[in-house]
């Protein structure tokens, strides 16, 4: 055996090293494209191929976890891969990312059963992200004209607050002689939130928070501002053309990013204090 | 020597990296730019419509519609049809709706859908349409003047519930 392969089965039991290898594996798997359309996007996306910090957070916190020792016992520590991370293993094959996330869901689903303590919640990490991607790339498609036509309202409402003549057809809105904005699936809140709810999720169980007491209240509340920032940056790029390029653009998205990154660690750091 | 554990470590692994390698290939090897796209868009909806007794008049990229169209005609139809390949531009989208705002019709996951129908319909954008596996995708839009769904014996082949082509 290698030098390297006995560090890592020295470090690790056999089993969890097996668990680690389908969840990232899954994991690389599901965001392959999204991985690739980064890297030749270039810039400050492609230098996180494409990934948002929550989710880097959320996969780094989760396979910590399910890493853990603590709680271990003997006879699992001992334990062994078995068929079942072979049989995922294979279904990663099946070359599609959005068959990936389902292997991940169930995989991780399966654990979370199995496992108890730190390896749990890192396994229902992995079962959440793989969740949100799902509803991300295939749930959200069945929903999508309801969803983006609600944030249409929304925003229209807020538009004519300052704007006359603002018209809102389904996923349409805006001044039609002026700018119109048509609200896509993937720029509605309800696309977004649940990767935020992830990654507050992970920083929650990273800080040793009760997750049962503290992650409602904690989502409540950063939901309430993720949606409030979401809709405050579609009727900025609803207003006009150039707004729509300042909001749009990979200023307005990153400017975004940080609000929506402060506002998840305000919420925890609350969370904490209570 | 390596045991039972370490062998099923090592098929879980070269498994693994087996289907990453494969993904990663195919992505990278599908067409990535507007370009690529708009070719490889042409090509499907110029055979769908051919099959279905359309022809291609004209390939142009228009000076209001910033993105490669095709028109086709066919015979004893009035209207023709123009297809606008969005490729990946869905930033073009509010551009169509804005200079066809009363005469467009959208394709829809692949659908042709006509425009009393657009405000009740999810526009198609290239992350819609194919989600997780977006690279591989389909024509994005269609502009026609709405009549020519209604004309008799005008049918396009992609209306409502048919798609242009699979996956």
């Amino acid at each position: 055996m290698s030098a390297g392969f006995q560090t890592l089965t020295s470090s690790l039991s056999y089993a969890a090293a097996a668990r680690l290898l389908v969840l990232l594996g899954g994991v690389l798997n599901g965001f392959a494209v999204r991985m690739i359309e980064a890297s030749a996007s270039g810039g400050f996306t492609g230098s996180l191929l494409g990934l948002t910090l929550f989710e880097i957070a959320t996969v780094a916190i989760a396979a910590s976890l399910i890493a853990s020792r603590i709680g271990v016992t003997t006879n699992d520590a001992a334990g062994r891969p078995g068929w079942v991370e072979v049989a995922a293993a294979l279904a990663l094959l099946v070359p599609s990312s959005a068959a990936s996330w389902v292997v991940v869901a169930l995989y991780a689903g399966w654990l979370a059963m199995r496992l108890d303590g730190e390896r749990r919640a890192g396994a229902l990490l992995f079962l959440a992200l793989a969740l949100s991607a799902i509803w991300s790339s295939i749930a959200m498609k069945v929903v999508a004209l309801p969803v983006t036509t609600l944030d249409a309202t929304l925003v229209g409402w807020l538009l004519a607050f300052f704007k006359s003549g603002v018209v809102q057809s389904a996923n349409v809105v805006g001044v039609p002689s002026e700018h119109t904005l048509i609200v896509m699936s993937a720029c509605s809140s309800a696309d977004g939130l649940p990767r935020v709810l992830v990654g507050l999720a992970a920083v929650l169980v990273l800080a040793g928070a009760d997750l049962r007491t503290r992650l409602l209240p904690a989502a409540a509340a950063l939901a309430a501002i993720y949606v409030a920032a979401n809709l405050t940056r579609l009727t900025i790029m609803a207003t006009s053309w150039d707004l729509y390029a300042f909001g749009h653009g990979p200023f307005g998205a990153g400017l975004f990013d940080v609000v929506t990154t402060l506002a998840l660690f305000a919420v925890a750091m609350r969370q904490q204090q209570q | 020597m390596i045991g039972r554990p370490a062998l099923l470590l090592v098929l879980i692994g070269a498994l693994v990296a087996a289907a990453a390698a494969g993904k990663l290939s195919r992505y990278a090897t599908a067409p990535t730019t507007p370009a690529a796209h708009s070719n490889g868009d042409t090509a499907l909806v110029t055979r769908a419509l051919t099959e279905a007794g359309w022809r291609l008049v004209a390939t142009e990229t228009g000076d209001r519609i910033p993105f490669p169209s095709l028109k086709f005609a066919r015979d004893n139809c009035r209207h023709q049809i123009v297809i606008g390949l969005l490729g990946v531009s869905t930033e073009l989208v509010p551009l169509v709706t804005m200079v066809h705002r009363d005469d467009v019709a959208f394709v829809d996951a692949g659908q042709l859908v006509d425009a009393k129908h657009v405000t009740r319909r999810r526009i198609a954008t290239l992350r819609d349409l194919t989600a997780a596996d977006q690279i591989t995708t389909l024509p994005l839009l269609a502009i026609a003047p709405a009549t020519v769904l209604r004309e008799p014996g005008c049918d396009v082949p992609f209306r409502r519930s048919r798609k242009v082509a699979g996956k």
